[in-house]
């Protein structure tokens, strides 16, 4: 259950045993079932999550009732909404599962109590939000200046995955394209293959 | 608002049955109903869904399943199968809120109930559950705990069960 968040860990930062019996216990295991929320927009995010097994989505839902993808989760990764995770504010944003999953979430005030007392997870957290920063610059220049196939071959470059398991719609969204147009990249970049 | 999932593990003992009976329904409540008498249980869950349907009540198979999905956690069990279900859900129960029932409808029976389920025990086998200790009398109901958010989810949730807390008379209970 906490085996890859160990090792998640232990790939960027070193963990006693000890270290990393405080780290397992500051953290609480969820099961989501498939569509289960794990924040709703206008609540406040208590939680930081890393993905044990499954897949989740972080996404914004406009004034027409469109949905705006910001962020995909599998397993490895961490889902949050930094702005009110951080500031306790009503998250404009809502997260869920895209698949039955098992998170493992940590509070603020634990988050805080774990860097406190494992200071290497200071270490461990900076990186994290270092390759976040560095995922969502990527991701606005490339809305800025990158063509639609562009985006989509990025993508399917940098996260095969995604494509396995998660309907186009979803993607198309994620890219900020219609699924039509994700459609006619689709057949225009695999009619290109060798 | 985000739906809270409550775990009642030992559900159709005489605590779980009366939380779940009027929880079951309650908007922003999920209930995760757990119990070894598998017929006890199924029985149950019919009464209940039939009487509020079937939306955000659910039978899980087992009480680890249970805990693992749940946010809270109830625990209506005999206190000398405390430690043996705590083996199996300890892990599931870790930083979250765990409420278990001391004896209910006479004040000495509340002594009697935390004298054979020691705060220490619990804290043995649930270190790191946020534990609340709930006694539901006959015209109130009483929630003690050391984690204030905990303690106030599980004020709230007995007030959307319709039973009147009273802080002032849990203190009462602790000056005895």
């Amino acid at each position: 259950m906490y085996e890859r968040l160990r090792s998640n860990i232990e790939e960027k930062v070193p963990l006693t045993e000890a270290e990393w019996q405080l780290c397992k216990s500051l953290f609480s295991p969820k099961k989501l079932r498939k569509k289960q929320y794990f924040l709703q927009e206008g609540d406040v995010c208590r939680y930081t999550a890393f993905i044990e097994k499954g897949a989740m989505r972080s996404y914004s839902i406009d004034e027409k009732g469109n949905e705006h993808i910001i962020q995909f989760g599998l397993e490895g990764w961490w889902i949050t909404d930094l702005y009110s995770f951080y500031t306790n504010e009503p998250s404009t944003y809502t997260i869920d599962a895209l698949e039955d999953s098992e998170i493992l979430q940590i509070t603020q005030p634990n988050y805080e109590e774990l860097m406190k007392q494992v200071p290497v997870m200071e270490r461990y957290f900076r990186i994290l939000l270092q390759n976040r920063l560095i995922a969502m610059q990527r991701r606005l220049s490339g809305n800025l200046s990158l063509s639609a196939e562009q985006k989509y071959r990025w993508l399917l470059q940098a996260h095969p995955d995604i494509f396995q398991r998660v309907p186009q719609h979803m993607i198309a969204s994620y890219l900020g394209i219609t699924k039509e147009t994700l459609s006619r990249i689709r057949g225009r970049v695999s009619n290109q293959k060798p | 608002m985000s739906t809270l999932t409550i775990c009642i593990v030992g559900a159709t003992g005489k605590q779980g049955r009366n939380l779940a009976s009027r929880l079951a329904g309650k908007p922003g409540i999920s209930l995760l109903l757990a119990d070894p008498d598998q017929n006890a249980i199924k029985k149950m869950y019919d009464e209940l869904s039939g009487r509020v349907g079937t939306d955000g009540l659910e039978i899980v198979s087992c009480a680890r399943e249970g805990s693992w999905r749940a946010d809270v956690i109830m625990l209506d069990m005999a206190s000398d199968e405390v430690a043996e279900w705590s083996k199996h859900i300890g892990e599931m129960a870790n930083q979250k809120i765990l409420v278990y029932f001391s004896n209910p409808d006479v004040l000495s029976a509340v002594e009697y109930g935390f004298h054979i389920n020691p705060i220490l025990a619990w804290q043995e086998m649930f270190p790191y559950s946020k534990r609340v200790r709930v006694y539901i009398g006959q015209l109130l109901s009483v929630a003690e705990g050391d984690d204030e958010d905990a303690l106030l989810t599980v004020k709230d949730i007995l007030q959307t069960a319709g039973f009147p807390v009273s802080p002032e008379y849990s203190e009462e209970i602790e000056n005895e």
